[in-house]
C-alpha cells in the first residue's frame, strides 16, 4: 500500500507505519530476514540530529507526526542500509529540498512494488503528479506548472469533498 | 474515505533510476560535502579595565541553488549585552533596531514576504541567543555583525574572560505541551521556552573560529584553559589559539594585570553610568564560625569521564578541606538523589573515611535532575552560632533555570550556596545565577584546571561573605538587593550616576565598612552594562515573583529599549530593501557540534528500548564513516544498522565498520530518549507507567527506560573502599602534595603520629605551601594546629620552627636533624623526595 500523504501518527503509530514500508521494501531485497524498524528512540535520535522536523503539533502530551517525518526515517532506515552514515545522511538533508526526499523515498516504496503502488496510469506522462481523490477520481498535475501540486490537489479536495462519490 | 492518496509517482522525479528503486535516495547524498549554511565565526575582543567589547561576526554561505534562511542557536557570554547587529553583504550594510520582539518578529516575516535580505537576533536566554537571516541569495554570503559589552569578573587576583561557542546538549524536564520555537526539544510544562532553546547536534566536522584577544596595559601570569595560544606584543597584547579551532568548547582567558594587582576599589563611569568594583578589605579576618556544610555533586550522564573525574577530586578536595568542629553531608543525584547520610555527621576520622569511600563509588548514569537534589541540601534549618553552605558541583546542564533559581532562592533561609562548574562548555548562565540568588560565589573550572587549587581558594570563601550588602550612598543600583564581597572575590556594582566621587558602604563581621571611590573616566558603553544588570535583576524577580509579571514585564522592555539592548522581549532587526530575492526559501538550522571531551557523546546510539533485534547470520555492514574524534558516533549509527542491513544488502556497502555492537550508554545516543522521556510507545505502555516515563525529557543522558526501582538509599552508605582508584584523576608523581593532603586525618595529624605528621608538613612546606599560601595552605594549617599541642616533642617543635621560617621568608633546606624524620612512613618518603627534588 501506498503511504497516505495526510495521516497522522503518534510516534507508537509512526515506529509501527515505518517499520511496515521498511519491511516491504527489505522483504523484496534481502530474502527472509526480517528488518530492523527504528524504534520510539531512534525517531527521538533523529530529531536531536535534525534529521525529522518538530511534530505536526502535540495532543496533549502526545506528539503528532506527519508524512513528512515518516518520509524522513524511511529515508534514513533505507539510506543506512545501503552503507551510508548518519554523518552523510544529516548532511544530504540538510542540503537536499524536502520535496526531493519525499520524491525519493516514493520512488523506493514504488520500485519495490506492493500492489497498490503499481501506477495505475503506466502511460501517464514522465512528470505528472497523479492524485486520487476518491476511488476512481484521479487528478493529475504537471509539477513543472504548479509550485505545490500536493497543496493544490488538497485544495481541489476540500473544494470538491461534497461532490464526490 | 475521504482522504487523498497519491498515486505513485512517476519513476524519473527523484533522480536516476535505479534497479533497487534506491537510486534517487543515493543521488541525494552522494557528492554533498558541507550543507551546513555557517561557514565562519570571527571574534574579536578589546578587554579595557574591568570591561569586555567583543565583536562576533557570524558568516553564513547559501550553497544551493534556492534562497535560504539560516536558524543559528548560539551562546554569548551571559553577563553580556548585545547593543549593535549589523548586517552585511558586499558593500551592503544594514545597521539593526531595537524593538519589541513582537514588532521585530513582524518586521522580519514581512521583509521575508517581500523577498528581502533581513536579520533578527533575539536573546532567549542570558546565554542562548537565536539569529535568522534570511533571504540569503543562492551562491552568495551574508555576514551579520554582533557587538557584545560585558564586565569581567576577577577571581583571587587574576581576570577572567570566558567566551561560550557551543550550547551542549542539556538536560529538560516536564510533560511536553507544544513544539513551535526552533529547538529540537518540545516546550514543556516546567519549561516552557525550551522549544526555542536547544539546537541539533552536529555528527560531523566544525565551524571555524577565528577569535583574537585584546588586552591594554602590562599583563602577567596569562593562562588560557583550553587552547593552546599565541601571544603578539606590538603594541597592546593580543592572545589567539594557537591552533585551527572550532565551536566545541569555551575559550577560557585569565590573566592579572596592573589593575588586578592592586587590590583597591576603583570605579569607573563613561559619564552617565558608573561601574564600581569593590575589593574585599584587606582587614584580618575573625574566626570564622564552625560550618554545617552540604556537598552536593552531579552524577548524571553528562559528566561521565573526564568530568566526573574532576568532579570527584574537588568532592574529596571539598570534604578535606573541612576542620573539626564541622560538620557535613554529602549527596549525589543523576535523576535520583542519593545522600549519605540522612543527616549532618560530624566530622572526625571515622566520617572522612567514609565519605572518601562513597565518593571513590560514586558514577556517572542518568538524567540531570537538579530540582529534588536542591531541596535535599537545603533541608533542614539555621543553627546559631553555625554557618550553613552547600556546594553544588556540577556541570550545569540542565534546561530547567527558572524552577532551579526559585528553588535556591526560596528554599536557602540563611545558607550560602556556592556554585561549582567543571565543563569544556560550562552553563555559567544557570550556576551564576543559582549562586548570586543563593548569596554565595559561582566558581566555574574546565576538567583540565588544577581542580585542587581552585579549591584550595574556594576554601577561603566557602562560608560567610567578607563584606555583605554592599552599597553605594544615594545612587540606584542596577540590582535591588546589595552585593556580597568574599575573599579573592570583589564584588561589581553598576550605579546610575556619575559622581566625582561615591561613598561604598559595607556590612563587615565587625561592623559597617565606609571608603570613597573616584570613578575614573572610561571610553566605554557602562549604561548597557547597567541596563543589562538591571534586567537581569528584573528577571530574577519575576521568577521569584511570577505574579508580579503585568508590572515586571513592560519594565524589562522600557530598560532593553531605553538602552537599546537584546532581552527575552526585544530584538534587533536588520532588513535590507535594496534588493529582492525571488524563489522557494530552504530554510536550515545550523546544528551545533559537540561540546570537546563530552564522553557521553561518543557512547553510541540510542541503546534498544526493548529487544534487541534477532543477531545477524552474517556480519551487517555498518554504515560508518565516523571521524577520529567522536570515533564511536559511527557505531552509533552502526549499533542501530545492524538490523538495519536486512533491509537491503544487496549492494555492497561504501564502508564498514569493525565492530558492530551497540555501545551501550551513549549519551548523544540518547537524545533519542530524551527527546520524549525515553519512552516506549506510549499505546503500548502499562497504563500509570507511561505518565512516568514521560516525565523528563533529556537530550542526551536519561536512564534507559524503564529505570529500575532505586536502590536502598543505604546502599551506598556502607561501601568499603574505593573499586576505582581516584589516583586516575592526577598521577601521584606528579602531585604529592594532594596525595598528602587527602591522606591527612581529620585531626589535621598524619596517623596521629608525630614524626609522620611533621614530615609531612616540612613536604608541604617544601612544595610551596604555607598556611597562607599554595594550594595546600588548609592542610598545612590543620597539620601545624595538630603539631602544637604535641609541641613538647622535639621533631613537632622543629617542624613549626621551620614553618615559621618559611612563612618570614627564609628559605627551608634539610639539615641533619631531618634523619629521624625520613624514616617516617609514607610521609617520610615523600619528605625525601621532595628534598631531594
Amino acid at each position: 500500500m501506498n503511504p497516505d500523504r495526510t495521516r497522522t501518527y503518534t510516534l507508537g503509530e509512526l515506529v509501527v507505519e515505518s517499520a511496515r514500508l521498511l519491511r516491504q521494501i527489505g522483504t523484496s531485497v534481502s530474502d527472509e530476514r526480517v528488518s530492523d524498524a527504528p524504534d520510539a528512540r531512534a525517531v527521538r535520535y533523529y530529531q536531536g540530529l535534525g534529521l525529522i522536523d518538530r511534530p505536526l503539533r502535540y495532543d496533549g502530551r502526545m506528539a503528532i507526526y506527519g508524512w513528512s517525518h515518516l518520509c524522513r526515517i524511511l529515508a534514513v532506515k533505507i539510506l543506512q542500509s545501503q552503507g551510508y552514515s548518519l554523518t552523510q545522511i544529516q548532511a544530504a538533508f540538510s542540503a537536499q529540498p524536502a520535496s526531493a526526499i519525499e520524491a525519493a523515498v516514493l520512488q523506493a516504496l514504488g520500485a519495490h512494488g506492493s500492489p497498490a503502488a503499481t501506477p495505475a496510469e503506466p502511460a501517464a506522462p514522465a512528470r505528472l503528479h497523479t492524485f486520487e481523490l476518491a476511488p476512481g477520481v484521479q487528478l493529475t498535475i504537471d509539477p513543472r506548472v504548479v509550485a505545490d501540486p500536493e497543496g493544490l490537489a488538497r485544495r481541489i479536495h476540500q473544494l470538491v469533498q461534497g461532490a464526490l462519490p | 474515505m475521504t482522504a487523498i492518496l497519491p498515486i505513485a509517482p512517476t519513476p524519473d522525479l527523484g533522480g536516476p533510476s535505479h534497479e533497487a528503486g534506491l537510486g534517487g535516495l543515493i543521488a541525494l547524498v552522494e557528492g554533498v560535502e558541507q550543507a551546513f549554511p555557517l561557514s565562519e565565526v570571527v571574534v574579536r575582543t578589546a578587554i579595557v579595565a574591568d570591561c569586555a567589547r567583543t565583536v562576533v561576526e557570524q558568516r553564513f554561505e547559501n550553497p544551493f541553488s534556492q534562497p535560504l534562511e539560516a536558524v543559528h542557536l548560539f551562546p554569548l557570554p551571559e553577563d553580556g549585552a548585545v547593543v549593535e547587529v549589523e548586517l552585511k553583504a558586499g558593500e551592503m550594510t544594514v545597521r539593526a533596531e531595537c524593538r519589541e520582539r513582537e514588532a521585530a518578529e513582524k518586521a522580519f516575516a514581512e521583509a521575508r514576504d517581500a523577498g528581502h535580505r533581513a536579520a533578527l537576533l533575539t536573546a532567549e536566554r542570558a546565554d542562548v541567543h537565536t539569529l535568522r537571516v534570511t533571504r540569503i541569495p543562492p551562491g552568495e554570503e551574508v555576514r551579520v555583525r554582533i557587538v557584545v559589552v560585558e564586565r569581567l569578573e576577577k577571581v583571587d587576583g587574576r581576570y577572567r574572560w570566558r567566551f561560550p561557542t557551543v550550547i551542549p546538549p542539556r538536560y529538560l524536564p516536564g510533560d511536553p505541551v507544544s513544539h513551535r520555537g526552533d529547538g529540537v526539544l518540545p516546550a514543556t510544562d516546567r519549561v516552557p521556552d525550551a522549544d526555542r532553546l536547544q539546537p541539533p547536534v552536529r555528527l560531523n566536522g566544525g565551524t571555524s573560529l577565528d577569535l583574537e584577544v585584546e588586552i591594554q596595559g602590562p599583563v602577567r601570569n596569562l593562562q588560557c584553559a583550553q587552547h593552546a595560544f599565541r601571544i603578539d606584543l606590538d603594541g597592546a597584547i593580543r592572545v589567539a589559539p594557537a591552533a585551527d579551532t572550532t565551536l566545541d568548547r569555551d575559550f577560557v582567558l585569565a590573566f592579572a594585570t596592573a589593575e588586578a594587582d592592586a587590590m583597591v576599589s576603583r570605579a569607573w563611569t563613561d559619564g552617565t553610568h558608573t561601574l564600581v568594583a569593590v575589593e574585599p578589605p584587606s582587614v584580618a579576618l575573625p574566626k570564622a564560625l564552625p560550618r554545617d556544610a552540604v556537598f552536593v555533586v552531579d552524577i548524571s550522564g553528562s559528566m561521565s569521564g573526564v568530568k566526573m573525574r574532576a568532579a570527584k577530586l574537588a568532592l574529596k578536595s571539598a570534604v578535606h578541606g573541612l576542620a573539626p568542629g564541622d560538620r557535613f553531608r554529602m549527596i549525589a543525584f543523576d535523576d535520583r538523589v542519593e545522600a549519605m547520610s540522612p543527616d549532618l555527621l560530624a566530622y572526625d576520622e571515622g566520617t572522612l573515611a567514609r565519605a572518601d569511600a562513597w565518593i571513590g563509588a560514586l558514577d556517572a548514569r542518568g538524567g540531570t535532575e537538579m530540582l529534588p537534589a536542591i531541596a535535599e541540601a537545603l533541608k533542614g534549618d539555621d543553627v546559631v552560632g553555625r554557618s550553613r553552605s552547600v556546594l553544588f558541583i556540577t556541570d550545569g546542564q540542565a534546561w530547567n533555570e527558572a524552577e532551579l533559581t526559585a528553588a535556591v532562592a526560596n528554599r536557602r533561609k540563611g545558607a550560602r550556596f556556592f556554585t561549582f562548574g567543571i565543563d569544556t562548555a560550562v552553563n555559567g548562565a544557570l550556576l551564576k545565577r543559582l549562586a548570586r540568588v543563593g548569596g554565595g560565589t559561582c566558581e566555574l573550572c574546565t576538567p583540565s584546571d588544577d581542580i585542587e587549587e581552585a579549591l584550595a581558594s574556594l576554601e577561603a570563601r566557602f562560608g560567610n561573605p567578607v563584606l555583605e550588602n554592599v552599597r553605594v550612598d544615594g545612587l540606584p543600583a542596577a540590582r535591588f538587593t546589595g552585593e556580597a564581597v568574599f575573599t579573592g572575590r570583589p564584588a561589581t556594582l553598576l550605579i546610575e550616576g556619575a559622581p566625582a566621587s561615591l561613598t561604598v558602604r559595607g556590612q563587615g563581621p565587625d561592623g559597617e565598612q565606609v571608603f570613597t571611590v573616584e570613578p575614573k573616566r572610561l571610553a566605554f558603553p557602562i549604561g548597557a552594562l547597567w541596563g543589562r544588570e538591571r534586567v537581569a535583576a528584573l528577571e530574577d524577580r519575576l521568577v521569584l515573583k511570577p505574579f508580579e509579571e503585568e508590572a515586571l514585564r513592560p519594565e524589562i522592555v522600557r530598560v532593553a529599549l531605553q538602552y537599546g539592548i537584546a532581552s527575552r522581549f526585544t530584538s534587533f532587526v536588520a532588513v535590507d530593501t535594496s534588493r529582492v530575492v525571488e524563489g522557494e526559501l530552504k530554510t536550515v538550522i545550523q546544528p551545533a557540534e559537540a561540546p570537546h571531551a563530552w564522553d557521553m557523546m561518543s557512547g553510541g546510539a540510542p541503546p534498544p528500548a526493548g529487544a534487541m533485534p534477532p543477531p545477524m547470520a552474517m556480519p551487517a555492514p555498518m554504515p560508518s564513516q565516523a571521524p577520529a574524534r567522536y570515533p564511536n558516533l559511527g557505531s552509533a549509527a552502526g549499533g542501530r544498522a545492524s538490523g538495519d542491513a536486512a533491509i537491503g544488502n544487496r549492494k555492497a556497502a561504501p564502508r564498514r565498520m569493525q565492530d558492530a555492537k551497540p555501545a551501550p550508554g551513549g549519551v548523544l545516543g540518547r537524545i533519542a530518549d530524551a527527546l520524549f522521556g525515553g519512552a516506549v510507545d506510549k499505546e503500548s505502555a502499562p497504563k500509570g507507567f507511561a505518565a512516568s516515563e514521560e516525565a523528563s525529557f533529556d537530550l542526551g543522558e536519561g536512564a534507559a527506560p524503564p529505570a529500575p526501582p532505586p536502590p536502598p538509599k543505604m546502599a551506598r552508605e556502607l561501601y568499603a573502599p574505593s573499586p576505582e582508584p581516584d589516583a586516575s584523576a592526577a598521577p601521584p608523581s606528579s602531585d604529592a602534595a594532594g596525595d598528602l593532603a587527602r591522606s591527612q586525618s581529620a585531626d589535621g595529624s598524619f596517623g596521629g603520629d608525630v614524626a609522620r605528621t611533621a614530615a609531612a608538613l616540612l613536604a608541604l612546606v617544601l612544595l610551596g605551601n604555607t598556611r597562607r599560601t599554595g594550594s595546600r595552605r588548609r592542610t598545612v594549617a590543620k597539620a601545624a594546629q595538630w603539631l602544637q599541642a604535641h609541641a613538647s616533642d622535639p621533631l613537632a617543635a622543629l617542624a613549626l620552627k621551620l614553618l615559621a621560617e618559611a612563612e618570614s621568608g627564609a628559605a627551608v633546606t634539610p639539615g641533619d636533624a631531618w634523619a629521624p624524620l625520613f624514616q617516617a612512613g609514607t610521609e617520610g618518603r615523600a619528605l625525601q623526595q621532595a628534598a631531594q627534588a
